[in-house]
């Protein structure tokens, strides 16, 4: 029994071993560059790694200090091809039982034969690593940081060599850990060459430096884009700034940040901020109200935004402003038939070395969208759906949440939202314009044919029927006059034409027009004796007139027959015919007084 | 061939006075004339007779024009950096700049019709540093809030308001508070050498001219001119103890100023405004003296 549990746990042991030693895989040369420069830890590997084993290996692992883990933004690998490219390598996480850490699977693109070497970059980013000690200083004290990380490559693998190189953000080090002799040159200090470490080695290394690169932290952004079919898409981060480095203590002097130089050496006073090369309208503002300090360039490839917040971030302050643009659409959103497509930046450039503690992405696609996918770089978590309403919407506009915490620079790549749109929804906007005068005319035009009077006012309404009543007449009036001028041209026609014919027929329909006409003028001199109007007795005289004046027509008709026929002398007739004229006009002129007095 | 007789609908052109070409060409002449006035109207009235108090902006030689953002940038960073209870103490006509843009509590304000608290607040500037001390931590002041226009020429700054202040300090405490102590032995009010002790030690003068001694705008005009009052100031070396400065704004405008703990004393809350039974004695019956 004793031997069976000894068997079974180096079987154990050795499957454990196994696991991990499995591969074979040696680092041979690490070169290590650790940027603490800026306020990030930047930390880059190179690594010949050679493959000792006896199989092809088609995975590595790569591991981070349980330290350091929890603050890690960005992990990137790639290898070195043939022709010096760099090819990326895609990463999953993984577990390895016993070991606490984060470890990375990295899938190489052909297989490593047994003996073969390698070269891989890992490249790692982590936020707020480097800590403010002391965590308060006075406005004329400089910023120290510490760093606490490992001397040595936190491998799987064993290493034969590692060199580690740390790059500060300045000259001054108050104290830095001394494994191995290092050498301290002017920014840098360089540890190694280590050799022979085995596989998962921490030897905690500490430095202590003086850091005064602007430390700030976007601690939430959310990042509004709006897309519209019309040609726009706008924009919009609303950001909440803070300054991550020592605490400010004490009192914030205004004379010695103006006069001296190194004062607040730690505060940022502005930083610049990129947009894409399309943007326009930027503004800037805050809750308050518009922010003018900021100055706006348009460069070739970028614009560059240079903002100044109201006041200078010390130690502990913090700032809150918007910045919203508008690009056209055409560059970023593409189309083929009902199908769309939008690639854009999932979170854009705030300023250098960025870091973001959460980022919220908010995608409103245009109404009507449909069948929405989107493909994300990295792992983002996607909230429920809203929906957003603005001018002119009836059912809302889709809008895509997204989330993420702790993004940096290397987080700014393209996002891609694939959905379907139906072109004839385009029309829905114009058409509720449309639609909305179109409803409010025809009410208008339906109002006003409205009678709500409460009682029926009868002696407007006798107006009205004695109105309608004399337009008729006065049309009428104005046909018979009008007969009379016919009347005239036949008769000249005939003294031409000598055709007896002709002058009978005309004869004929003017008898026949003229009784229908005063029949009916007599029907509504009738009608408007009905209403009991006094204009009845101007018709009647009009009608008085018009007998005079149909008896002077035809006697202007016999004339011109007497003429023709010879029976009067032209001088006679042109006499006769003056006065018959004469005495016409003055019926005519007395017609249209008594008319217009109507 | 005559004519049959006028048609009454139909009325005839007119032959004599103008054709209705010219008639339209000069209504829109007039319509363009108008349209223009109006354009112009505006742009006068929001120039010269619209400028906004908050912002103020001045006009260089060159005609480009320097925005002073000093209220907003003050009243943002009381917005963001100070917590959400804290109280400001003010001349009342900040108090409702301070609600609106910095989002904070106020003492007193532009409708405040408490006189006897706005004297209380009066007094306390035109106190000795600490005597205001006493009152500002019965009243639970966190922070303080001046405005100085001495580097820019501002004449509404509270400097100037500060006889205001001491009139109505006056009304409510007439022991306490005279009005003829701040002016000098001519009866001038004056900032210069020949200003009155009492100014000198004012809370609102050691406020004003805090460090503004070392500040040397011009190198024709010695350090420490006051543009607005167009004098060098009496006291150049103003010390603070029990306040100290919190934020100035860019231009020196808008001065904010932190009000400290009390000095040896062991840890207490800030929430309990605890006085030694003497002191509270002292302030009750000051108060009450007519």
């Amino acid at each position: 029994m004793w031997s069976a549990g000894a068997v079974s746990l180096v079987l154990i042991s050795c499957l454990f071993c196994a696991s991990v030693r499995a591969d074979g895989l040696v680092n041979e040369d690490v070169k290590r560059t650790l940027d603490l420069s800026t306020h990030l830890g930047k930390i880059t590997a190179e690594i010949q790694l050679g493959n000792h084993g006896a199989s092809r290996v088609h995975s590595f692992t790569l591991a981070l200090e349980p330290e350091l883990a929890p603050h890690l933004a960005f992990i990137g690998a790639s290898v070195k091809g043939e022709e010096e490219e760099d090819e990326s390598l895609e990463l999953k996480e993984k577990t390895i039982p016993g070991q606490s850490g984060k470890f990375f699977e990295a899938q190489l693109p052909s297989s490593l034969a047994p003996g073969a070497k390698l070269r891989v970059k890992v490249e790692t980013v982590f936020s707020h690593v480097l800590k403010p000690f002391p965590t308060q200083i006075t406005q004329a004290e400089r910023q120290l940081v510490v760093f606490q990380g490992n001397h040595y490559l936190f491998s799987p693998y064993p290493t034969r060599s590692q060199t580690t190189r740390v790059r500060l953000a300045s000259k001054t080090v108050e104290t830095y850990t001394k494994l191995g002799n290092p050498t301290k040159s002017d920014e840098a200090i360089e540890y190694g060459p280590f050799k022979d470490v085995p596989p998962f080695s921490q030897d905690a290394m500490k430095i202590h430096y003086e850091n005064n690169t602007p430390f700030l932290t976007i601690s939430s952004i959310t990042r509004t884009i709006e897309v519209s079919h019309w040609g726009n898409i706008a924009v919009e981060e609303t950001v909440d700034l803070r300054h991550t480095g020592a605490y400010l203590k004490g009192p914030f002097s205004r004379y010695d940040y103006q006069r001296q130089s190194d004062s607040g050496i730690s505060s940022v006073k502005s930083f610049k901020t990129i947009l894409p090369a399309s943007a326009q309208d930027v503004y800037y503002r805050d809750e308050i109200g518009n922010i003018s300090t900021s100055h706006l360039q348009v460069l070739d490839d970028s614009v560059e935004v240079e903002i100044r917040p109201r006041f200078p971030l010390f130690g502990g302050w913090k700032t809150h402003y918007m910045i919203g643009y508008n690009l056209p659409s055409y560059e970023y959103l593409y189309n083929l038939g009902d199908q769309y497509a939008l690639k854009m930046r999932l979170v854009d450039h705030v300023y250098d070395d960025q870091v973001i503690d959460q980022l919220t992405v908010k995608l409103i696609l245009p109404e009507g969208a449909r069948n929405i996918h989107m493909d994300t770089p990295y792992p983002i978590t996607r909230s429920q759906d809203e929906l957003h309403y603005t001018y002119l919407d009836t059912f809302g506009r889709p809008v895509l949440v997204a989330t993420k915490n702790n993004l940096v620079e290397q987080h700014i790549q393209d996002v891609v939202v694939h959905y379907n749109f139906n072109k004839i929804l385009m029309l829905q906007e114009p058409l509720l314009v449309v639609g909305a005068f179109y409803i409010l005319f025809f009410t208008v035009i339906i109002y006003v044919r409205l009678d709500f009077s409460i009682t029926k006012d009868p002696a407007a309404e006798v107006r009205m029927k004695v109105a309608s009543i004399t337009e008729q007449v006065l049309t009428l009036v104005n046909k018979r006059l009008g007969l009379y001028r016919h009347m005239d041209e036949v008769v000249n026609r005939y003294k031409q034409s000598r055709d007896t014919g002709a002058l009978n027929s005309g004869r004929k329909t003017l008898e026949a027009e003229h009784r229908t006409l005063t029949n009916d003028i007599t029907a509504l001199q009738a009608r408007l004796k009905a209403e009991g109007s006094d204009l009845a007795e101007k018709v009647g005289e009009i009608q008085k007139l018009d007998g005079q004046l149909k008896d002077l027509v035809s006697r202007s008709c016999q004339e011109a027959e007497r003429l023709v026929a010879g029976k009067v002398k032209k001088d006679a007739y042109i006499d006769s015919d003056k006065t018959l004229t004469g005495k016409r006009q003055e019926l005519v002129s007395r017609i249209d007084s008594l008319l217009d007095a109507l | 061939v005559f004519q049959a007789g006028k048609v009454r609908k139909h009325v005839g052109v007119c032959e004599e006075g103008l054709g209705s070409n010219i008639k339209s060409l000069v209504s829109v002449l007039l319509l363009l004339l108008l349209l223009m006035f109006t354009v112009h109207c505006t742009w006068v009235t929001s120039n010269a007779y619209s400028s906004p108090s908050v912002v103020l902006a001045s006009y260089n030689h060159d005609g480009s024009r320097n925005i002073l953002d000093d209220f907003r940038e003050a009243y943002s960073w009381l917005r963001l950096n100070t917590g959400p209870h804290t109280r400001i103490m003010s001349w009342w006509d900040y108090g409702y700049q301070i609600a609106g843009m910095a989002n904070r509590t106020t003492l007193v304000d532009n409708n405040t019709w408490n006189n006897s608290h706005i004297a209380l607040v009066g007094k306390a500037m035109a106190s000795n540093e600490s005597a205001a001390y006493d009152i500002m931590r019965l009243l639970g002041v966190d922070y303080v809030l001046i405005v100085f226009g001495g580097v820019i020429g501002y004449v509404g700054d509270d400097i100037n308001k500060f006889l205001w202040m001491v009139r109505i300090a006056e009304g409510e405490h007439p022991g306490d508070v005279r009005e003829r102590d701040f002016l000098s032995p001519q009866g001038e009010f004056r900032v210069d050498r020949s200003a009155s002790p009492a100014l000198l030690h004012s809370l609102l003068y050691k406020m004003s001219y805090y460090r503004f001694g070392e500040v040397q705008l011009d190198f024709r005009a010695p350090p420490g001119f006051d543009r607005t009052r167009n004098a060098e100031i009496g006291n150049k070396d103003v010390r603070l103890e029990q306040l100290e400065e919190a934020f100035s704004s860019e231009h020196w405008l808008v001065r904010i100023y932190r009000v400290k703990d009390p000095q040896n004393r062991l840890e207490r809350n800030t929430h309990t405004h605890t006085h030694t039974p003497s002191s509270r004695k002292k302030i009750n019956q000051k108060s009450l003296r007519k």
